[in-house]
């Protein structure tokens, strides 16, 4: 167990920024151990942010997923800024950003719909991590979908994850995945279109 | 992949195919993938698929952290009751709501409203907002450009409501495509727009949603905004995230896109891009689809939805849109009433507070409107001489009727042409290759003037206006020659007494007052009033007026004081009949001139009412943001200080300060003044730490604008602290000042006055720390200075050297 672990346990499970930040930079350059540390504490946080979205006023975008990603940033680092710390922190929140919103859509899949909100319970609606239905089914094959491309190659999840889930630009995706912009760029075109015609067939 | 083909071979044909242009994919696809059919079935549907697949996955994104998918939207059903009406059928349907069109069903009295429907769980609606909601409808936005917002609420299923006024009409983008309005017409249109929001956020209602679609022109051609204060009632919690977005992502301002706290410069933002699209029909919003992928990144400056102005919109309404549409909220005009304000201006043809201010842009403005002065003003004169020539001709032998209009007309296109096409030829934006400058235009003007064979008095006339352009941009020798060319025209071709002559010798009378030989001037100028009388010429006609008025001000320099209020009063009495609304620029000016007599004959209450009256006109017809409304406000506040009322002082001087900045900046000279004149109330209402405050703020403005503090501003500030500090009983702080003064006044830049003061000053501090040899040493050299320049019996003479005296005596007994 590294320093940085033995630190963290001692103040009881909720890292200081100093910690987080060795831990990115440790997940990154591939120790599983800070991994596995620091996947779920993003993870929680980012669910958390995603739980307290209050809807957008006229349905199209609202407290998007890149926003989510970038505020769990801003809780979990507080105030650190450097691009290293960041692409660390994108290598791993991409992927739990993808997973959040795919255990979302799951549990979704699993409640019944057609309740009726009464006003007194208003508050407690925004409780729920709301997703509708057609966007949790197209979410689910999505994942599906991409898991096949995946399949052959991971690199293609990797660049959805940064492209799609956390909204990371061509630049930026491709320091974090560690490729060239021009790569990155040839495979999200690749992947987004071969993804979009399969998803098209699914739903037609 | 079991589909007979690899990734990384498919990634790379679709890119080759990507690389040539779409008519020549199909062959490149049959070349390089032989028979092998999934492969070339999936790159074509691929290709097919390019702009749909990026549109849905941005939509999917976008869902992703809670969009409404359609078949969520709450419906009600026709029939059903909301409130207190009675839903007939649907209206629209919106991203997350729909529209219904309702009737009132207590049988009340007929009335048609709109209702419209979310899903309550789609906001974090608290009862007490919606208790909230309700109390500020009661108190709603009463304007006829605004739908009014009549009832709020939740039903039993849980669906929220807004019941607004209907509206009968359409969107403005459907009408404007529709009746396809000039330039004119559109600017009109978004006027009332901006009108409307400005009375809104005078209300504390930000609109935060102001698209096409909310805007509607009803059946009169009326503007009517919808949906006003929705947007904001349901962001008014008070737990309000950072990073929750309202809006439509396509016209959201970047601050709402990144959660930041919304204002009206949120408003104004929507605005400009709604001018961009009233103007062109076009959004200039590239791709919004980029600024919500980009959405809410580190450095919000730097990931802003990416916006192109037409190259259709002439520079100037593009300045508004790119001043309107800044990133950053303090860039924008800063309020709707500026941005309005910049919308007129460009109507009328001023200088946009949102260009840049070269001097080219300037000039290019100063003939713009220039011309359009001279071409309006020789309208006037054609009328007159329309006139004109028919008495004459009257009193000479009677002339064919036909042939007086064949005349007539011809002057009038002669005189239309020449002006036209001179200024024509000087604008920029006619003009072939360099642009002329208003002196080479004047040359060019008076040159082509020798060879031009028309009548004498359009002759006159125009050498009348090429000289005031002259004088008015100060080249008084050309003024005088073309002045004398003018005065010999007149006598050769015997047009003795006609309002062309009359004009010539005004012109001559404002030539010899600008030359400072104010006694020929008011001969000049009292000569053109008689012979106007002579000719019959009406009085209360503005051209008339506007010699009274300068033949007013000619006696004031003269310190004929009493003589120049006569004729201020008259002229007064007599444009207040030209404009029985008085709602006139020009009678502004007259109040302000009139205002200035009063000064000079100390009669200060008077000078108040006048001030105001002025400063109320001036910013009734300008604005708030006017040099003119500005110039009253300082007056009208040192007016009041100086007579016991700094008190009623602050509020002018605050606002002085306010419209300086707005005017010229932060970071300018005259916000400086204005800065130094608001702290100077504060002083005289013995508010030391305000009056600090303000003079320091003035004198970090100072140090901005100037490259050293060797100027007579900076000394000003240094002596108001020093005497500020005294007051306050400061004395280590007003020593600093006055070593810093003492070092400036040294400089040669600094003019005696100033450096007399100077010395004053550090006298006056001295015999305040009790060092009499010290300060008096210093009233010494201030008095000295003051003989230098002002009478033995000047006051500040007498003055300072009683307290030289007083020091001397206080000395000698020590």
């Amino acid at each position: 167990m590294n320093q940085a672990n033995n630190k963290a346990r001692q103040v009881n499970n909720s890292p200081e920024k100093e910690d987080i930040t060795q831990y990115l930079r440790q997940a990154y350059e591939g120790d599983e151990e800070a991994y596995a540390f620091i996947f779920p504490v993003i993870y929680n946080e980012l669910r958390k942010i995603a739980k307290g979205i209050r809807f957008n006023f006229h349905g199209a975008a609202t407290l998007n997923t890149t926003a989510i990603v970038h505020e769990a940033y801003l809780k979990l680092a507080k105030g650190e800024s450097q691009w290293e710390s960041r692409k660390h922190y994108y290598s791993v929140a991409a992927k739990a950003m993808r997973q959040v919103l795919l255990n979302a859509a799951r549990s979704k899949k699993a409640i019944k719909r057609g309740e009726n909100i009464k006003t007194e319970s208003i508050d407690e609606v925004h409780e729920l991590l709301v997703m509708s239905d057609a966007t949790s089914a197209k979410l689910i094959n999505f994942n599906e979908l991409l898991l096949q491309l995946e399949a052959e190659d991971t690199i293609y999840g990797r660049i959805v994850e940064c492209r799609f889930f956390a909204g990371l630009s061509i630049k930026e995706t491709a320091e974090v995945v560690n490729i060239s912009p021009a790569t990155v760029k040839r495979k999200w075109q690749m992947a987004r279109n071969w993804l979009f015609v399969h998803l098209s067939k699914i739903s037609s | 992949m079991k589909e007979g083909y690899t990734l990384a071979e498919l990634e790379q044909v679709y890119e080759k195919c990507l690389s040539v242009p779409p008519e020549e994919r199909d062959k490149l696809i049959d070349q390089t993938c032989g028979n092998r059919e999934s492969l070339k079935t999936i790159l074509r549907e691929m290709l097919k698929s390019e702009d749909t697949a990026i549109a849905y996955f941005q939509e999917l994104q976008q869902s992703l952290a809670g969009g409404w998918s359609p078949g969520e939207i709450p419906t009600l059903e026709q029939g059903e009751v909301v409130g207190n009406y009675r839903v007939d059928s649907l209206l629209g349907k919106g991203g997350m709501s729909n529209v219904y069109l309702a009737e009132r069903c207590d049988g009340e009295f007929e009335q048609r409203v709109a209702i419209k429907c979310f899903p309550a769980r789609s906001v974090r609606v608290r009862k007490e907002n919606v208790k909230k909601a309700e109390q500020q409808i009661l108190a709603g936005l009463q304007h006829p450009n605004i739908a009014r917002l009549l009832d709020a609420g939740i039903t039993g299923n849980g669906i929220l409501y807004f019941i607004m006024e209907f509206v009968d009409g359409e969107a403005v983008d459907t009408y404007l495509k529709r009746m396809k309005p000039a330039t004119s017409g559109r600017l009109a249109l978004f006027k009332e727009v901006v009108k409307a929001v400005a009375f809104a956020h005078s209300r504390f209602t930000l609109h935060l949603d102001l698209k096409p679609s909310n805007i509607f022109v009803n059946s009169l051609g009326q503007i009517k905004l919808l949906d006003f204060g929705i947007s904001m009632k349901l962001n008014e919690d008070e737990n309000h995230e950072p990073g929750t977005f309202f809006g439509t992502p396509s016209i959201a301002a970047p601050e709402q896109l990144a959660g930041q706290p919304l204002s009206a410069a949120t408003d104004i933002y929507q605005l400009g891009i709604l001018l961009h699209t009233v103007l062109s029909g076009t959004s200039p919003v590239r791709s919004y689809a980029a600024s919500t992928e980009q959405l809410t990144r580190i450095g919000p400056l730097t990931d802003t939805p990416e916006l192109q102005i037409s190259s259709a919109i002439p520079a100037e309404p593009a300045s508004i849109i790119a001043k309107c549409t800044q990133a950053n909220p303090d860039e924008r005009y800063n309020s709707a009433a500026d941005l309005l304000q910049d919308v007129k201006r460009l109507e009328e043809g001023y200088p946009l507070f949102a260009m840049p201010q070269s001097n080219g842009y300037r000039l290019k403005k100063y003939i713009r409107r220039n011309r359009l002065q001279v071409i309006s003003f020789s309208l006037i004169i054609l009328s007159l001489l329309a006139g004109l020539m028919a008495s004459l001709w009257q009193a000479r032998e009677a002339t064919e009727q036909r042939d007086k209009a064949v005349q007539n007309e011809q002057v009038a296109t002669l005189t239309k042409n020449f002006l036209s096409n001179l200024f024509r030829e000087a604008d920029p934006s006619f003009a072939q290759g360099d642009t002329l400058t208003v002196f080479q235009l004047l040359e060019k003007g008076h040159q082509q003037l020798s060879g031009y064979n028309g009548p004498a008095a359009i002759k006159l006339e125009l050498l009348n206006t090429i000289s005031s352009s002259y004088r008015n941009m100060g080249d008084y020798d050309n003024a005088g020659k073309v002045l004398n060319q003018a005065e010999n025209l007149a006598l050769d071709s015997m047009l003795t007494i006609s309002p062309p002559f009359i004009r010539n010798v005004v012109q001559m009378g404002l030539y010899q007052r600008d030359i400072g030989n104010y006694d020929s001037s008011a001969i000049l100028l009292n000569r053109a009033l008689n012979l106007y009388e002579k000719i019959d010429y009406p009085r209360e006609d503005s051209m008339y007026t506007d010699v009274l008025k300068r033949l007013a001000y000619v006696y004031k320099n003269k310190s004929k004081f009493d003589s120049a209020e006569y004729l201020m009063k008259e002229t007064i009495a007599l444009e207040e009949n030209i404009w029985p609304d008085h709602y006139n620029i020009q009678l502004a000016e007259s109040y302000y001139i009139q205002a200035a007599i009063y000064v000079d004959l100390k009669q200060y209450d008077e000078a108040i009412i006048y001030q105001k009256k002025s400063l109320d006109l001036c910013e009734r017809i300008m604005g708030s943001n006017f040099p003119g409304t500005l110039a009253n406000l300082n007056l009208l506040s040192g007016l009041l200080k100086s007579n016991g009322n700094a008190e009623e002082a602050l509020p002018y001087n605050r606002k002085a300060k306010r419209i300086a900045e707005n005017i010229y900046g932060k970071k300018h000279a005259e916000t400086a003044t204005n800065t130094y004149n608001l702290a100077h109330t504060f002083s005289a209402l013995d508010q030391y730490d305000s009056a600090h405050f303000y003079f320091s703020k003035a004198l970090a403005i100072q140090n901005d604008v100037y490259k050293d503090e060797f100027n007579s501003w900076h000394i000003s500030s240094y002596n108001a602290l020093i005497a500020l500090f005294i007051k306050m009983n400061n004395l280590d702080s007003a020593q600093y000042y006055v070593n810093k003064t003492l070092t400036v006044s040294e400089s040669p830049k600094i003019s005696t006055q100033k450096r007399a003061k100077a010395y004053d000053w550090a006298g006056e501090y001295y015999q305040k720390a009790g060092d009499l040899q010290e300060a008096r040493n210093y009233l010494q050299l201030a008095l000295a200075e003051y003989i230098s320049y002002l009478d033995s019996t000047s006051r500040l003479v007498v003055l300072t050297s009683k307290k030289v005296d007083a020091l001397d005596s206080l000395l000698q007994v020590q």
